[in-house]
């Protein structure tokens, strides 16, 4: 058990360092912030005085060996255009992205469990087919499609909800259901075939012929040990809310991390998209060791590997 | 599951996001909210050079001077006066007794402090346009004199262009400049109270603002990157202003109640760059050996006629069509001969245009190739305008090929980076101060260097020219190259589209485009 | 997904086995037969099929040109009618034929669905059976690289590689091939490491044969099937992201006509001309679920133990 979480954390770190690499990389072949950032009046003899003063003339392995030195100790520098440390920016976004992913998975699972549960205990029945094409549609429509249409909807002809930011409760309702709608399609499905696996075990029947109430057979037993594959699909799926939310919170005007990525990017802050990409894999990678140590708690066996 | 429980569960989820929401603040104060595209660089002024920062720094630091709301002159902000003493010299008498917002004192040697700052610190994006001060001078704790490189026909305009805030030294001194991007204090008329980067702005009145403070006792900047939803927050009360509606919008705004829609220029000039020679920027070594059509006269004033600025200004949403690239409010933009309407009708003659291009050497129908680049949105739908563009000269026998990249792209590889063949669609400021500087033979950029030598004269001469009617026969003279040379083809001035809630709120805008809420006043 | 298929035994084609020729006829048959059973599969396959047909045609039987607009006839609602036609679905900023607009949008994503997932599908089969058949280090060093891409949101990665080559169809094809390969690549690894194990693997080491030969021969055709499942599922997800990143602005430019892009169009004016954004979107969402149909009914054919899963 201890060695196995000595491990993870190993790979982990081993992770986290690829992802550096890949970032850095990439974010500074796109180009040099100069070009962005500079008025487009600017002379060739301006900018290249900007640029050295900014110290992106130099050489690409030296920049990368200052920047992981200093990232291990936690300094990812300064942002370019705020002039106040990259980290510093990330975490004042950070907080609204993860209420919002919380508050996507929270809708997901409240409706992908009953839905699920019940089109598997009423196969064939209206409401499974009704949920087969809820999870069909959820699947096929474009998260930031149906957001704009929720906006048609609710903010531009009945002007009864936010069509930006996160400053009221209300605010949280469209943004949510945009997100969660895709996650609620996979999981209902996942947890309609678990329960129907899990349903024509031998105790179950068992259980239903020791005369145990259906409801309570139902939630007890079946439930619980169909947690599994549900538990590992809610788990990718917070991952994927976290990337979705990227698209959500440009078509929200979310003030999130998402929006933040895109905007540094587009501005080539390299420093906040270095610092928001690492914090993006980390949530990541947490999610994913969480899932995993829940494995261990639900299903005893795996102890034993 | 439990219905109960799941009943419950959902209370709960309710119950979090209610007690997530700060009560509602219901007290006498004016708050006015303006919906800000975004995104907002830094607090710390002369760093940055994005002029929708500096809307925001406007409200929170004084100048010396600044430009006055009409575009006619200039005010006096931290200066009470100021004087022409000889061809070099200039100074500045400032106001008794200013502070900034931390009590601070504002004297002649704060001020001298912000300027050298400015000239010397290579780091900030606004240090070359301070290159024309030679020397600050105190003359006493209230005066103080600024001596120029050459004799400075645009003194005043460069004197309160960006970087000219003033910062408070010793407050900077104690705590340092990341602390101060952090809580920057000026001596303005509003502090800053409280804000998260790029998203929200709050701003107070100053009660200690020399001409006493604004008639609003609040204002904040709201990041709404989306027009869509920048106009769905207005209708819904959310915001009290947006800059720029989207044209199937307006006579929606219009016909709401309490909601005003005004129209203003913006400072913002429309432009195609041509390319008349093949030596800047990557193209070369990108397209190697290639040859743009543009390089030949009647090619490129053939394009200069094809244009029907009135239909782009239109496809642009709101706009003037003209042929000189200074605002109408100068009297540098000859707006009587450059942006007459029926002059610029008559420019657009596809006839001459098609002669044109057989003098060229291109037979009917049979034009050359012209590759046109385009940003996405930079300040009003080039993408549309280019598109609609491309189109017009495919009508008079180009054959045009259309890259469009976003804009960051753009400025990176196009703009910055060098890479226009034959056109690139631009979007400039239209203060006249510094345009013939770009058509001098000196000044490369990676996507133009223009160098005609009695047009590089011109330019140079009015440069140094202080009488006013004098330089403004010589600019006579210049935009006549200018127009003919068709290096620079201007389309249009942008105007801003404002709607605002004018039930709560007297609102004129001003005529550079900036939505800074100085002289706002709250409707009675 | 498909209720009707789950009751029923299909006979179970096999796909990537030995070549004999004079089957095909034979092989076909129970497929079409098992899709005549399936109205789900049977919707999926029409849709795919007028979707393929407007790629190809669709610019000869447009309405309106889809490119040049009517510059008087801009934002007109739904069934504005002009001496030059019908506008089915309105017109947008530019006076453009909404519904014509669409049809030439097809090719966009026919082309990025089928090529990138082409391209993902290739890499990640090839490092999947390269990681899961030598183990190691390859296997290592694969699926390190695969945690790390994993742990980006995808959109960002993909926004942020898009910066380095210029924009473009091309651009965006190969930019989703070349980040999308982590999902086949972890799976076919997954199925390499069951497969290897198995007794006719075992014994084709026994009779002397090599490492490449066996890996080719023995193990590529019994993971291929999931490899084929797993292509039509990533289908729909990759045009998906396509209208994201055009959407984004970071995809696809115009004035090469494609849904994402008229989303992005529209998205700015949706408060007076809700059309813009409606009838695109309303066209991505059927043409995923008409390859999500066909994808289903291609895995209850070809692997009747994932039949009912997810």
């Amino acid at each position: 058990m201890y060695g196995l979480f000595v491990n993870r954390m190993i790979q982990m770190v081993i992770t986290l360092f690829i992802v550096s690499m890949i970032v850095f990389f990439m974010v500074r072949l796109k180009g040099d912030p100069i070009s962005v950032m500079a008025p487009p009046t600017f002379n060739t003899e301006q900018i290249a005085r900007l640029r050295e003063a900014w110290g992106f003339d130099k050489p690409l392995l030296e920049q990368y060996t200052i920047f992981i030195t200093k990232a291990i100790t936690g300094d990812f520098g300064q942002s370019i255009q705020a002039r106040r440390p990259a980290m510093e920016l990330v975490m004042e976004r950070l907080g609204n992205t993860y209420l919002l992913a919380s508050c996507a998975a929270l809708l997901g699972l409240v409706l992908a469990l009953p839905l699920g549960v019940m089109s598997a205990v009423r196969r064939n029945s209206l409401i499974d087919v009704v949920s087969s094409a809820f999870a069909a549609l959820g699947n096929a429509m474009p998260n930031f499609w149906l957001g704009l249409m929720l906006i048609i909807v609710f903010s531009v002809n009945l002007r009864i909800l936010p069509a930006f930011g996160a400053l009221e409760p209300a605010a949280f309702i469209m943004p949510s259901i945009t997100l969660a709608v895709g996650t609620a399609a996979r999981l209902s499905r996942v947890t309609r075939s678990a329960m129907l696996e899990v349903m024509n075990q031998d105790y179950i029947r068992t259980a239903y012929s020791k005369g145990l109430s259906n409801r309570f057979v139902l939630i007890k037993h079946a439930l619980r040990n169909a947690l599994i594959p549900i538990v590992t699909v809610f788990g990718l799926q917070l991952g994927w809310l976290l990337g979705g939310s990227v698209v959500v919170e440009s078509v929200f005007s979310w003030p999130g991390l998402g929006r933040l990525m895109i905007e540094s990017i587009n501005v080539r802050d390299i420093t906040v998209v270095q610092a928001g990409l690492f914090w993006f894999a980390l949530s990541f990678i947490l999610i994913n060791f969480i899932v995993d140590a829940l494995y261990v708690y639900l299903d005893p066996r795996i102890h034993y590997r | 599951m439990n219905r109960k429980r799941f009943t419950t569960l959902l209370v709960l989820v309710f119950a979090v996001f209610l007690s997530l929401q700060p009560l509602a603040a219901q007290d006498e104060v004016t708050e006015f909210v303006f919906a800000h595209s975004g995104p907002i660089r830094t607090m710390d002024a002369p760093v940055t050079w994005f002029g929708s920062t500096h809307w925001l720094t406007n409200g929170l630091y004084d100048c010396l001077i600044w430009r006055a709301a009409d575009g006619n002159g200039y005010v006096g902000q931290a200066a009470e006066s100021w004087e022409n003493v000889d061809d070099v010299t200039w100074r500045f008498k400032l106001r008794e007794g200013l502070t900034f917002q931390n009590g601070e004192v504002l004297d002649a040697e704060a001020v001298k402090w912000n300027l050298d700052r400015v000239r010397s610190r290579e780091d900030f994006l606004v240090y070359p346009q301070w290159q024309f001060i030679q020397d600050v001078v105190i003359v006493d704790p209230l005066t103080i004199e600024i001596v120029t490189v050459n004799p400075h026909p645009y003194f005043e305009y460069d004197v309160s262009y960006n970087g000219c805030q003033l910062l408070p030294p010793d407050y900077m001194a104690e705590v340092g400049e990341e602390e101060f991007a952090r809580r920057p204090i000026g001596s303005g008329p509003f502090k800053l109270v409280e804000f998260t980067e790029s998203d929200r702005y709050v701003f107070e009145a100053w009660d200690g603002y020399w001409a006493g403070p604004p008639a609003v006792d609040r204002v904040i900047y709201q990041v709404i990157p989306e027009q869509s939803a920048q106009v769905a927050a207005l209708l819904a009360g959310q915001v009290d202003m947006i800059p720029a509606v989207p044209r199937p919008d307006r006579g929606l705004l219009e016909g709401s109640e309490g909601i005003s829609v005004v129209e203003e220029t913006s400072n913002r000039i429309t432009s195609f760059y041509l390319r008349v020679e093949t030596e800047t920027g990557a193209m070369n070594e990108t397209y190697p050996d290639f040859q743009p059509a543009t390089l030949n006269d009647n090619v490129r004033l053939a394009i200069s006629h094809a244009l029907d600025r009135e239909l782009l200004a239109d496809v642009q949403g709101s706009a003037q069509p003209r042929l000189s690239r200074v605002c109408s409010y100068y009297p540098e933009g000859f707006a009587e001969q450059y942006a007459d309407p029926e002059a610029v009708a008559a420019w657009y003659n596809p006839d001459l245009s098609r002669s044109l291009l057989a003098e060229a050497g291109f037979a009917d129908g049979a034009g050359p190739t012209i590759y046109l680049d385009a940003p996405t949105f930079q300040f009003g739908n080039e993408k549309e305008v280019a598109e609609v563009a491309a189109a017009m000269l495919e009508e008079v026998g180009f054959n045009v090929e259309l890259n469009i990249l976003d804009a960051s792209a753009y400025s990176e590889q196009i703009t910055s980076g060098g890479n226009n063949r034959d056109m690139m669609l631009t979007t400039l400021g239209c203060s006249p101060s510094l345009v013939p500087t770009f058509y001098t033979c000196e000044w490369t950029q990676a996507n133009y260097n223009v160098c005609v030598p009695e047009w590089d004269a011109l330019g140079k001469q009015i440069l140094t020219t202080v009488n006013p009617e004098a330089r403004l026969d010589l600019w006579g003279q210049w935009w006549e190259t200018y127009v003919n040379y068709a290096q620079t083809i201007t389309l249009y001035e942008i105007n801003s589209v404002i709607a605002y809630n004018s039930a709560e709120f007297d609102f004129t805008p001003r005529k550079d485009g900036w939505f800074t809420f100085r002289d706002l006043k709250p409707r009675q | 997904m498909s209720v009707e298929t789950e009751k029923k035994v299909i006979p179970i084609p096999q796909i990537g086995g030995k070549r004999e020729p004079e089957s095909n006829r034979r092989r076909l048959s129970p497929l079409w037969a098992s899709l005549r059973r399936s109205p789900v599969g049977m919707i999926g396959l029409g849709i795919v099929c007028l979707l393929l047909f407007l790629a190809v045609f669709g610019s000869l039987i447009v309405p309106h040109d889809p490119v040049d607009g009517n510059l008087r006839a801009r934002f007109m609602p739904p069934g504005f009618t002009s001496e030059a036609g019908v506008n089915l679905l309105g017109t947008d900023q530019l006076g453009r034929d909404i519904f014509s607009r669409i049809i030439v949008g097809s090719t966009v994503s026919v082309m990025v669905g089928v090529v990138s997932v082409l391209i993902a599908g290739s890499i990640g089969v090839l490092l999947g059976l390269l990681a899961g058949f030598f183990g190691g280090w390859v296997d290592n060093v694969v699926m390190r690289i695969a945690d790390g891409l994993l742990s980006i949101p995808f959109i960002i990665l993909v926004v942020a590689v898009s910066g380095i080559l210029s924009a473009g169809l091309g651009t965006l094809i190969l930019i989703l091939g070349l980040t999308g390969w982590v999902t086949y690549a972890r799976v076919i690894r997954g199925e390499v490491l069951k497969v290897r194990e198995m007794e006719y693997v075992i014994a084709a080491y026994a009779i002397g044969q090599s490492r490449v030969r066996v890996m080719l021969n023995h193990i590529l055709p019994n993971v291929i099937s999931t490899a084929i499942i797993l292509a039509a599922s990533q289908v729909g997800v990759t045009i998906l992201a396509e209208s994201s990143l055009s959407f984004l602005g970071l995809g696809v430019k115009s004035p090469t006509v494609t849904w994402g892009l008229m989303l992005a169009d529209g998205r700015q004016y949706i408060n007076s001309a809700w059309w813009m954004t409606t009838f695109p979107g309303i066209a991505i969402t059927i043409t995923v679920l008409g390859v999500a149909f066909l994808g289903d009914w291609l895995r209850d054919v070809l692997d009747p133990n994932m039949r009912g899963r997810g």
